[in-house]
Order: structure tokens, then sequence, then C-alpha cells
């Protein structure tokens, strides 16, 4: 299969840019288009530091690729994890 | 990275496995905040596994079951679709691995699309049709970058209607790709519909992923109060925890009884009229 040309790769290029802000905004657009894989990852290890240091909850639960939260549970006679975890920490919320 | 090395490691065993999701939109180029790895292994390669994870130290953290929810890594119940989940008790945060025997959605075994470490963009792009808004932005992400890259299977993705027609100029859908995407047809007669049939398209899955996440929250109610009840020790050895969810699993679920599950439910609800899709 021949190769694109320049122009035509530029304007994929030009394309997907305009697509990954649209979608998720400049910044993640510079994160995802310009950065190597390496400090993407760094990147994202950055943001999720600081939301756990800021106490963004992080539990899922997949279900095949579905997710079910561990309040999907929270009715149930047994205790789900976040009931554990919750009885663990007394500065927990509920 | 770690999960990077746990693949080598059991390809070396001749495990088939690959990373997916999360992990897999960032190595093609599209930041996911997740550190969760997912990772889709082949069911006959579970004892395998195991015994890695059984092996597998991080920080002295031995390996364990996560939470009470977690189906046992075992062939019988992944093939209905079913998850295990797994996590290493490290500070400040547990580090975690999501096991898929069966790729959700999938249009041909996964074990076919495999680029490196990591599940193909097709197989990703698949997964991600869930009931969560967030993840339909990487579709399309998934399905320009195969384009790019001269892969048709990306028409399959595009679920953004500037997108398409931005792709349009520079390539025609191919007939093999309408035939697979009928939406496809909307988008070569340069449809004014496009944008509507493109959304209901999206809503349609959505909705098909919340039906399926109701049958398997039914179905594991009576094994998550098993594993209550089992009071299975976090701190035992994995091979102890997955023996004791293995009973739970045998009296709960019944030896074969998730095989495909979703599928037969969601054809007996179709069949009845309860599946019928209700815009919000």
């Amino acid at each position: 299969m021949p190769r694109w040309s320049k122009e035509k790769r530029a304007r994929f290029r030009e394309i997907e840019r305009d697509f990954h802000v649209r979608a998720f905004g400049e910044e993640l657009a510079r994160v995802n288009l310009d950065m190597t894989k390496e400090e993407r990852l760094r990147y994202i290890d950055w943001m999720c530091e600081t939301a756990r240091k800021n106490g963004v909850p992080h539990k899922r639960w997949h279900v095949g690729e579905g997710y079910l939260e561990d309040e999907d549970f929270e009715s149930e006679s047994t205790p789900s994890a976040s009931h554990i975890a919750r009885r663990q920490n007394p500065n927990s919320p509920h | 990275m770690f999960y990077e090395g746990l693949v080598e490691t059991l390809r070396s065993r001749g495990v088939i496995c690959a990373i997916t999701s999360g992990l897999a939109c960032v190595h093609y180029g599209i930041a996911e905040t997740t550190q969760d790895c997912d990772l889709l292994c082949h069911p006959g390669s579970f004892k395998e596994l195991l015994d890695l994870l059984s092996e597998t130290k991080i920080c002295g953290a031995p390996c364990g079951y996560r939470g009470n929810i977690s189906p046992p890594l075992d062939a019988r119940w992944h093939r209905g679709g079913w998850t295990s989940h797994f996590q290493w008790d490290i500070q400040p945060q547990a580090m975690t691995l999501d096991v898929f025997g069966c790729a959700v959605r999938q249009s041909g075994p996964w074990e076919h699309d495999l680029s490196g470490f990591y599940a193909g963009r097709n197989v990703v792009a698949e997964m991600k049709r869930t009931d969560r808004d967030k993840d339909w932005p990487f579709i399309t992400s998934l399905g320009t970058d195969m384009l790019n890259a001269r892969d048709p299977r990306g028409w399959l993705h595009l679920f953004e209607a500037d997108a398409f027609s931005e792709m349009q100029e520079q390539g025609s859908i191919p007939p093999e790709m309408i035939s697979v995407r009928p939406v496809l047809k909307l988008a070569v007669k340069h449809d004014t519909r496009l944008r509507q049939a493109l959304l209901a398209e999206r809503h349609l899955w959505q909705e098909l992923d919340r039906l399926r996440i109701r049958i398997y929250r039914a179905a594991l109610r009576p094994y998550l109060l098993a594993v209550g009840r089992a009071a299975i020790s976090r701190g035992a050895p994995l091979r102890e925890q997955h023996e004791s969810r293995l009973a739970c699993a045998q009296n709960t679920f019944g030896p074969e009884s998730s095989r495909g599950p979703w599928y037969r439910t969601l054809y007996r609800r179709s069949a009845s009229g309860d599946c019928r899709f209700r815009p919000a």
C-alpha cells in the first residue's frame, strides 16, 4: 500500500487534533498528541495523585467491561468494600 | 512499566494475554486517568496466571482478590463474561489488576488482534462501548487513529458527525464497512440525519450495556453474600482465597450457569418486549 503523502498525513494530524480539542480540551489534546508515552504516563500519575490527595473516590468494579460501583451493593446485608472502608475510617462521610 | 513486565513474563510461559482498556488507550496516545490495569487473558491459561500472581509481590505485598464482588479466575464463569479483580495492598494506593477472559462486545477473537503488549485498537474500541458517557470520545479517537493507520475498521468507531465529514474528505467508506454498520449509508449520502442517527446508535449501545450490567448485578448478589459469609481472610494466600471463591461460585452461580447469561437473558427479554429501547 503506498504511503500517505506529506500533505495528507498533515491533514490527518490536523483532523485528529481538532477532534481531541473538541472531545478532551486543549490541555489533554497536547498531552495526547505532543507528549511521548512516558511523558503521558507521568502526567496521568500526577493527575491521579492530585485527585487522590483531594479525596476523589477511586473504586469501581468491572462486570465485563461495564462497571459496578461499590454503592450498587450498599443495601446488601453483607458489608460491601465501601462499608468496610468506612468502618475502618471513622472520618469517612456517612 | 510493571504491567508490561507482567505480560512479558506471562507470554514467556506460553500465556496469550494483552493489556486493554485505559492503559491501552494511553499506549495509543489518548490519556485516560486510570492506573488500573485491565488484562485480557485466554481462559485456558488461567492456571499459569494465578501461579504468577501468587508468586508476585510488590514492595513485599502479596497479590489477593479485591473485595467481595470479584468472581474467581475460572474459565467456566469468564466464558460467561465475568471478570476477576486482584490487588496488591501497597501505599499510598493499591495496585490493581482486572482480568477478562473474553473481550465484551468483541466482533472477533481478541487473540488475533494484538499490538505488542496491548490489545489491538479495534478490540479496545469495542470494549469501550459502555454505558458511561466518558468512554465515547475515546472510541472516536481510536477510530480516527485507525483510519490514519489505514485500517478501514476505523469507520466502525467514529461516533462524532464532524469527525465523519472531515475523514470523508480524506477517503471514501469501503462498502464492506457499510454492510457491518448501516449508519454509514447516511454518511456516504451526506444525509443531515447522520448526527441524530449516531446519537441513537450510541444510546442503543449504552442501553444494551445498562441492561447487561443489571443482569450481572442480579446474578452476583447471592455470590456476594456467600463470599461475605465465608469470611475469607484478606491475608490468606491467593490460592486459598481462590479455592474459597470457587466453592462460593459453584454453590451460587452453578457449575456452568454463567455461560452466556446476558445473551440468553437479553434474548428472552427482547422476545417478550421487555427490552424495548426507551429514550430518556
